[in-house]
């Protein structure tokens, strides 16, 4: 796409003039809208769920390959030690991960390959024992109507 | 008292038996006793033969394991009976922060200074193992691309690296091959476990069995930490036949060393 365009802000164009923008990124600048669900006091951390790389989407394939049930045989709570310890948790105890929603019980790791910032807790849903869609927020984005399942507000506790 | 002829038999015939019976017992126990050189100890183990004595074989540590890996030795094992081990194959150590195992210890066979620094319990510091590499047979240094090792590596990028090298054989591709450090890893096995081969490719074993010594004749002089190691040295003197004479007399006269 190398068509000149007009310059302009979020209102509208300012120049009228036609500028190339040949080699250069498309970058467009929408509005920012808050996250439908933010930590507050009674839920204080973000948690984000995703994969992991031994096992694709929920686990029904790959939680059947021997190799990588070894590997990776139950999701883990992810979180920053310094939250770990805040919370009263132990690095491989279990915990409750609660939302509005629901809660899952998940064991707590503090280490190794997945080292989230503070206030974040990541849980894998490739595994049905830890079913964290419970948890997760079923909020779509108003325009794309693309779900919100990565981010939510937490509170993560002893179990 | 009055033996009869008929109880003198039974009586030797018995005790034979018995004799016999102990003896296979005891040969079982040698057996078992002499086989612990591939044992692998709980976090904080006393040295090999010291733990031996230490250990009162009370299963303490093994009740406290949260995760079942700790096993004591049964007969049959090929292990001294009664004293804990695992397999890191089948269940490795989970290196609990609280080390749940060491501090029950009634005999300080698992001593909590192994596993302390500062005073503190810090399973870091174990040293229950060292992780080795077969390299014939892990995958990543055939080039196909795992580091199911190093993932489950609790001491990630400390004690399992991983090292990009130049695929020869293909000519564009990378190999991306894991490296244990020895001085970080503490044997817990959880590699091993994770290892995706049919039998573990990356397996522990206990480090006084698979480790060299360079010993006070190398230093690393580009190593200041190295360095310090020559105000142990000892002394060396090293002898051989022509030292035993004065360094004249062998020079003038080389009389016994040339005898052939």
């Amino acid at each position: 796409m190398a068509k000149k365009l007009s310059y302009g802000d979020l209102k509208g164009i300012t120049k009228k003039d036609k500028t190339s923008l040949k080699n250069k990124a498309k970058i467009f600048a929408r509005p920012y809208m808050d996250a439908p669900e933010m930590p507050d006091k009674a839920y204080p951390l973000w948690m984000s769920t995703g994969r992991v790389l031994e096992h694709w989407h929920s686990g029904t394939m790959t939680m059947r390959v021997p190799e990588l049930y070894r590997a990776v045989p139950e999701a883990l709570c992810y979180m920053h030690p310094d939250d770990a310890k805040k919370m009263d948790l132990t690095q491989g105890g279990l915990a409750w991960i609660e939302s509005r929603r629901g809660r899952v019980k998940a064991r707590v790791e503090t280490r190794g390959r997945n080292r989230p910032p503070k206030g974040l807790v990541f849980v894998p849903f490739f595994d049905e024992k830890v079913f964290i869609n419970k948890v997760c927020l079923d909020a779509t984005c108003p325009q794309s109507k693309q779900t919100d399942f990565k981010k939510c507000a937490v509170k993560v506790y002893k179990a | 008292m009055e033996i009869t002829r008929r109880e003198f038999f039974l009586k030797s015939a018995r005790s034979a038996g018995l004799l016999a019976l102990g003896g296979l017992v005891w040969s079982a126990y040698v057996d078992e006793v002499t086989a612990s050189k591939l044992i692998l100890r709980p976090p904080g183990a006393l040295k090999e033969k010291d733990f031996l004595a230490a250990c009162i074989k009370c299963g303490l540590c093994v009740e406290a394991c949260p995760y079942d890996t700790l096993l004591l030795a049964k007969p049959g094992d090929n292990k001294p009976l009664g004293t804990p081990y695992f397999i890191p194959r089948d269940i490795p150590c989970y290196m609990c922060p609280d080390i749940p195992c060491v501090p029950i210890c009634p005999t300080n066979a698992l001593d909590e200074k192994r596993v302390s620094s500062n005073g503190i319990l810090d399973i870091n510091t174990a040293d229950m193992g060292l992780a080795l590499i077969d390299e014939s047979a892990c995958i990543a240094f055939w080039g196909i691309q795992c580091d199911a090792c190093h993932s489950a590596c609790p001491l990630l990028n400390e004690a399992i690296t991983l090292e990009y090298k130049k695929n020869d054989r293909t000519g564009k591709h990378a190999f991306i091959v894991p490296v244990v450090h020895a001085d970080v890893c503490t044997g817990c096995g959880l590699c091993e476990r994770a290892c995706i081969t049919q039998k573990a490719s990356i397996f522990v074993l206990p480090r006084e069995l698979v480790t060299g010594r360079a010993g006070d004749h190398y230093i690393k002089s580009w190593n200041k930490k190295d360095e310090k190691r020559l105000k142990n040295a000892r002394e060396i003197n090293t002898k051989t036949k022509i030292s035993n004479r004065p360094a004249i007399d062998s020079l003038n006269d080389m009389k016994g060393l040339l005898d052939d």
